[in-house]
């Protein structure tokens, strides 16, 4: 979805979180204190708070949510934030189970990263949190509805950010296109049939 | 060959945050910076504290003590930053690396960790702004040492 829809056309400049609910889940006080005043400072008035898997747990069986914000590690001997994510993918849990979920980290190395991408979650931010570059993940988040993928191996929004087309050229899937470009099919559009089609223009009576 | 489903979802988000009214963005950002500044005191000590445990944690030598410094690192990664205290967070971001790195091996070096422990001590005390010539030269001290205490621990493994 891009910021040309309609519904969207106010993403660009504001942004309004008074209706959202967010769940936040962070084991240590000071920085939920921290998170918290994050969202308050964008607007959001209904935060949800848990500070354990279980907790967590908890709020998404009973609540509808809008975003998740997720410390990567919780509390020790219990499963962490990747586990969450990778549980609320496969849940079954209409509509938490395709809910954006932000997993946040102090600690990003390379293998931390590869398990934010493959346990589903559709950023990893990381600590210290710069409200800024919070504010920017959530704005990305909002204009480009990623679909789903749901297969054996992984069950999250889908993680191709570029089209490659398929690996050397060949194709495994149905619908995957060949790499041969076919020939023209017609003219080419001139630019003011472009600009029409993409600039909103207001009709004159 | 398992089967791949694609599934597309109304994009709740978007509708709700694009609604009319709201913030404007600069308006949420400095907002947010604003909130957090009221935290920094609590913040300040929280590091204090995590770099006492860590201290405590370090001279320590079970398998526990070594979870718990990088527990205690990635505390100190996670305020440091927000409080004006850029160059210790960074140096607590080294020591996560390097103790998450030592974990995995199933070794540790007890020199190495040592030094980024007083080096984050220094940049505290000694309150250095984070562009300041000297605190880049603590950093490069903490480089050197590092260095020098794996060379030693890889020659003393080799011997």
């Amino acid at each position: 979805m891009s910021l040309a829809d309609p519904m969207l056309a106010n993403l660009g400049s504001r942004i309004d979180l008074r209706k959202a609910t967010i769940l936040l889940i962070e084991p240590s006080n000071q920085a939920m204190d921290v998170l918290t005043s994050i969202f308050l400072g964008f607007g959001a008035t209904h935060t949800l708070r848990a500070s354990s898997f279980e907790e967590a747990q908890q709020v998404i069986h009973s609540n509808v949510l809008d975003l998740i914000a997720c410390e990567a590690t919780l509390q020790p001997e219990e499963p962490d934030g990747y586990e969450l994510v990778s549980w609320l993918r496969r849940s079954g849990l209409e509509p938490n189970a395709f809910a954006p979920v932000l997993l946040l980290s102090s600690h990003t190395s390379t293998r931390n990263v590869s398990r934010a991408r493959d346990c589903g979650a559709h950023f990893m931010v990381t600590k210290p949190l710069a409200p800024a570059v919070l504010l920017q993940r959530i704005l990305w988040i909002a204009q480009h509805n990623r679909t789903f993928v749901s297969c054996d191996a992984y069950c999250g929004p889908d993680r191709r950010f570029q089209n490659l087309g398929p690996p050397d050229g060949i194709g495994r899937r149905h619908n995957d296109l060949p790499a041969e470009v076919g020939a023209v099919a017609g003219a080419n559009m001139d630019q003011d049939e472009i600009d029409n089609l993409l600039t909103p223009q207001k009709v004159v009576r | 060959m398992s089967s791949v489903s694609f599934i597309r979802r109304p994009n709740r988000l978007g509708k709700l945050i694009s609604a009319p009214g709201g913030r404007k963005l600069g308006q949420a950002v400095a907002e947010a910076e604003a909130n957090i500044e009221t935290l920094r005191p609590s913040l300040l000590a929280e590091v204090d504290e995590a770099l006492e445990r860590l201290r405590e944690a370090a001279g320590r030598t079970e398998a526990a003590a070594h979870t718990e410094v990088y527990n205690r690192a990635t505390a100190i990664v996670s305020f440091a930053g927000l409080c004006g205290l850029t160059r210790v967070g960074q140096v607590a971001y080294n020591l996560c690396e390097l103790s998450d790195r030592y974990i995995e091996a199933g070794t540790w070096n007890e020199a190495a960790i040592a030094a980024h422990i007083q080096t984050m001590g220094v940049l505290r005390t000694a309150n250095l702004p984070d562009d300041s010539a000297e605190a880049e030269e603590v950093l490069e001290g903490l480089k050197t040492l590092v260095r020098r205490a794996e060379e030693k621990a890889a020659a003393a493994e080799a011997g």
